[in-house]
């Protein structure tokens, strides 16, 4: 069993150079064990995702390998099966990038629990307990209850997401399409010549179109130029976020509330003349050379992008025109669209009008402000949005950026879709995609940050205290104001952040380079030292925590180093 | 006789200093003194005629009165804005459950129903007339480039008009562009260059056919090399929006925060951040890119220092209509209902309910910023036919005006008669509304 286990393993590690590293890199011979990045089979109706019999879960290494299998657990390294391998395999720690858990499918936990933000970064979900003088206390579904130091939180987050988390992500390329050109409709003869041929039908040579994004780590990357969407389920009222990563220079597209439909040509909706059996129809062309006949138009057709897809796998969908990149309204349908140019942002605003002729119009610019914005290659974008009032507001990391108020012209976006896309040379990684209802705050995340004030929101979106959170107890927040002593209810708080001056800085704790880091499906991130685990849970130790035991329902990622180097030498042009 | 004589040396006095200027609705202009406006008439002096002149007030699409010494005006830090655009410089003395008392200099202490206002602003810092103009061709070009008349300057050439404004750090710009056949001008500010095409440190406004953008120009990244031009913004609106080939501009420049906020007759067109540090200059250049005679007209430069400060939190949206909120300038913000105003020794505070708060808090009307009040039930709209921009700041919609010699009586739609002192009239012009039913002159708040 061992020996067919390497022979697959080897067989597995030489093909990957030749593969497209589409989702899961897998040789040829194994697709029908695994998920892979498009089920394109003609025919084929049933795309649930098939049990793997080798396991779900996926080991990737720091070269760049990957294996697939089953998480048994960790005692002196990675404890690994598969259904072809005898017993558990052994990896080494020191060799390992990440363990990715069913895939990136699990089971979520809930999404709107309460979490804590800390000030590493670490995100951790739970009901929050009480707060003293000294220390938060947590109850985790995660770790249990949690003991963790006051200059340890950064904030606190009582009623997250405006109150609905409608996406978080991706934590698997499940329902991403990526969005290409239409191939061309061979005519009859030619078909026939090329069946005679031998020729590939344009499904296969569908199939064979080169993948224009690269799913990995919980993150996509860009390929070439062709967008990425999905049917998020925008709301009227809501936020996107999103973490956008670029090479050299920052050039892209984002598009949201698209509807992803666009009219099908008019010439289209005009029926077609067929020619005429010798005999038949003069009088009719007779008529028509007359000029008398008019053309029967048929009502203005539509076409869906989303109507195209099959199944929830991620997948390729020809949708733009033959031989051509397609205009905004082409490729997003009723839409706006954001482009970035460096630190150039402008909204396009992309309808049909009522007669299906297309109405493109650009917004004013705004130019992103920000120390070193376009050199760092990596920012987080928070759009803000409310269909109904019309008015659409831009925050980059963390600041407040542009608004653009849409009262003269009308709301553009029908849809509840969402799109990147890589433009000019420019090569993009999307990430930490958040799609939630909003409250209809305004404050930028940075405005809530104070160096000696805490600042806590309300969840009515108006209201907005400052001064110094003395205790938490009985589901209660109290608050010594400059004006009055406030006790507000746990669930009347949106989120609460506390005083700069009071949170310790990121090098006073030391954290041990064996450290690895835990991300939870929709919301959670714990950084520790993995010590022992079984397949639901993991024991560890943590500076900030001390000794935690951690249940891995919801996890997705088991992260051992942090990758961008070891990934771009996976995927070589990024 | 000699109430012949007395009315000729009044109206000589006035037309020594005649630079009101009347704007009709087929695009006609002239400039003089207006001495009356009453029962549908507007009469005026004009250097043009011996007789004054009489026109219909229907025909008048604006009145631009010549702008007075502010020095001694009396100012007001607070702001209150009503909910038919109306907006009112003076100061809050009081406030119950049904009205606010506001004070002010030139109409007398107004008492308005709470649900007419929809905020008031605090800490507004009336904004200082630096130049008004232009007066004559000299301030601008020395030869014969540009023609001065009329109060308007006017390219002869392709040239370009110039004068150091000692701009400061925070100011607004203001002027009327007119052209003939097609705008093809620069606007440069904030440098020190002494022609438009020598600008390699400063900012400049490109308005053409092509489109109307917001420019810096950066001096060389290396010796040798030729100067940089990159563009912080544009707008939306082309050359062909602008009805009788004219518009009027507005540049309110912060240098210290780098931003640039941009108007278009009013209109607001964006707020343009410079990732540069400003350009320290304290020139203004217009600079006509054609050599077409009489191609490019500009008047009625206004410079003004700004507070920039007032532009703070009151760009917000507001969220809840249907309670009151007050705003903190520290950023807070308590709603609820807001209670009352009440003195506390020498200071007053304002008291707010929040639902959420057992008790009423009571915030120092010193550390309050803004208060919102609650949407309620409204007169019966009628809108006044005027629309009188205040001197000091401000905007009152008004009907059935009376122009007196010191006095000026009009009927607002909502307060009633009002009787203001002539000194606070910088403008009045026809009223009216955009397609949402706002004025053009609301979407500058």
């Amino acid at each position: 069993m061992i020996t067919r286990f390497l022979t697959l393993s080897c067989t597995l590690l030489s093909v990957l150079p030749h593969l497209s590293p589409a989702e899961i890199l897998v040789p040829d011979d194994l697709d029908e064990h695994f998920q892979i990045a498009a089920d394109r089979e003609e025919g084929a109706e049933d795309f649930s995702r098939p049990s793997d019999p080798i396991g779900t879960d996926v080991l990737r290494f720091l070269n760049g390998d990957i294996i697939h299998g089953q998480f048994a657990g960790m005692k002196n390294g990675i404890l690994w099966s598969r259904a072809d391998a005898a017993g558990e395999i052994r990896f080494q720690l020191k060799n390992l990038r990440q363990v990715i858990f069913e895939g990136g499918r699990n089971e979520p936990g809930a999404p709107l629990l309460p979490y804590l933000s800390l000030a590493n970064g670490d995100v951790i979900p739970g009901d929050i307990i009480s707060l003293d003088d000294k220390n938060f206390v947590l109850e985790s579904p995660l770790t249990g209850r949690l003991t963790i130091p006051r200059e340890q939180v950064r904030s606190f987050t009582p009623n997250p997401f405006g109150g609905q988390l409608l996406y978080a992500g991706p934590f698997t390329s499940d329902r991403w399409l990526m969005v290409e050109q239409k191939m061309p409709k061979p005519s009859e003869g030619a078909a026939e010549d090329a069946e005679k041929a031998g020729a590939e039908d344009s499904e296969e040579a569908v199939a064979k179109r080169p993948d224009s994004w690269l799913y990995s780590g919980a993150a996509f990357y860009s390929k070439n130029n062709r967008p990425l969407a999905l049917d998020a389920g925008l709301p009227d009222v809501g936020r996107l976020r999103f973490t956008l990563g670029w090479q050299n220079r920052l050039s892209a597209t984002v598009a949201f509330h698209a509807d992803y439909r666009h009219s099908e040509p008019l010439a289209v909706s005009v029926t077609e003349k067929k020619p005429a059996a010798p005999g038949e129809g003069e009088d009719e062309a007779a008529e028509e050379e007359k000029g008398d006949a008019k053309p029967d138009l048929e009502p203005l057709a539509y076409e869906s992008l989303f109507d195209l897809r099959k199944g929830d796998a991620f997948q390729s969908v020809g949708w733009l025109p033959t031989n051509s990149s397609g205009t905004f309204l082409q490729t997003y349908g009723s839409s706006y669209v954001l482009t970035f140019n460096s630190n150039f942002v402008t909204l396009h605003h992309n309808i049909y009008d009522a007669e299906g002729r297309p109405v493109q119009q650009s917004r004013r610019g705004a130019q992103i402000s920000g120390e070193r914005f376009v050199e760092s290659g990596e920012a987080e974008f928070d759009l803000r949005f409310d269909r109904k009032k019309k008015f659409i507001y831009l925050y980059v990391n963390g600041r407040y950026a542009t608004q653009w108020n849409e009262m003269d012209t009308g709301y553009a976006g029908k849809g509840g879709g969402i799109g990147f896309c890589a433009t000019g040379n420019s090569k993009i990684k999307v990430s930490d995609i958040i799609v939630s209802s909003w409250s209809g705050t305004p404050d930028a995340a940075r405005s809530l940050e104070h160096d000696e004030r805490d600042i806590a929101l309300l969840t009515n979106g108006t209201d907005r205290f400052s001064g110094k959170v003395t205790a938490i107890a009985d589901g209660k927040v109290m608050i010594t104001g400059p004006y009055a002593e406030m006790a507000i209810p746990l669930e009347e708080l949106a989120e609460v952040h506390l005083q700069r001056s009071g949170i310790a800085q990121p090098d006073a704790v030391l954290w041990p380079p064996e450290s690895a880091m835990l991300v939870f499906n929709p919301i959670g991130r714990l950084t520790l030292v993995p010590a022992i685990a079984d397949q639901t849970s993991l024991r560890g130790t943590s500076p900030v925590l001390g000794d935690i035991k951690v249940d891995l329902t919801s996890a997705t990622l088991l992260q051992f180093a942090d990758s961008p180097e070891a990934l771009r030498e996976w995927v070589t042009d990024f | 006789m000699r109430f012949l004589l007395i009315t000729l040396t009044f109206f000589g006095a006035l037309l020594g200093s005649a630079q009101d200027q009347v704007i009709l609705k087929n695009g006609d202009r002239f400039f003089g003194s207006v001495t009356a406006l009453s029962d549908g008439r507007v009469e005026m002096l004009s250097p043009h005629s011996e007789a004054p002149l009489a026109i219909k007030s229907g025909e008048l699409a604006s009145l631009n009165f010549k702008e007075k010494d502010r020095s001694d005006l009396p100012t007001h830090a607070h702001q209150l804005n009503l909910r038919n655009g109306d907006v009112i410089p003076g100061k809050v003395t009081g406030l119950d459950a049904e009205v606010l008392k506001f004070e002010t200099w030139f109409a007398g202490t107004l008492t308005v129903p709470r649900s007419q206002i929809k905020s008031v602003f605090y800490g507004i810092t009336p904004q200082r007339l630096i130049y008004q103009g232009p007066n004559e061709l000299k301030e601008w070009n020395e030869n014969e480039e540009w023609a001065f008349q009329n109060g308007t300057l006017t390219s002869n050439s392709k040239s370009s008009a110039a004068r150091d404004l000692d701009l400061p750090e925070s100011f607004i710009l203001r002027f009327q562009l007119q052209w003939q056949s097609s705008p093809t001008v620069r606007v440069h500010f904030c440098t020190t260059a002494e022609s438009g095409p020598d600008n390699t440190d400063g900012y400049y406004l490109d308005f053409s056919n092509r489109g109307i953008a917001l420019n810096r120009a950066l001096p060389p990244a290396k010796e040798g090399e030729p100067h940089r031009i990159m563009t912080l913004g544009n707008s939306t609106k082309r050359s062909q929006d602008f009805a009788n080939r004219q518009c009027s501009i507005e540049l309110r420049v912060d240098r210290p925060s780098q931003r640039i906020l941009f108007y278009l007759d009013d209109v607001f067109q964006g707020t343009f951040h410079d990732p540069h540090t400003a350009p320290q200059g304290g020139r203004v250049i217009f600079e006509s890119i054609s050599s077409v005679r009489h191609q490019i007209s500009v008047s009625a430069i206004k410079l003004r220092a700004w507070d920039a400060l007032t532009q703070r939190m009151r760009v917000e949206p507001r969220l809840d209509e249907k309670t009151d909120t007050l705003t903190t300038d520290d950023g807070d913000r308590y709603s609820g209902e807001i209670l009352q105003r009440s003195s506390r020794g020498e200071a007053s505070v304002i008291s707010v309910k929040s639902p959420l708060l057992p008790d009423p808090i009571e915030i120092p009307e010193s550390r309050s910023s803004i208060l919102y009040f609650a949407e309620g039930s409204l007169p019966e709209s009628k809108k006044g036919l005027f629309f009188l921009s205040l001197t000091t700041g401000g905007r009152l919609n008004l009907s059935r005006i009376q122009l007196g010699k010191t006095e000026v009586e009009g009927t607002h739609p909502w307060l009633g008669k009002l009787t203001l002192d002539r000194r606070i009239v910088s403008e009045l012009s026809l009223f009216k509304e955009d397609r949402n039913g706002t004025r053009p002159e609301a979407a500058k708040k």
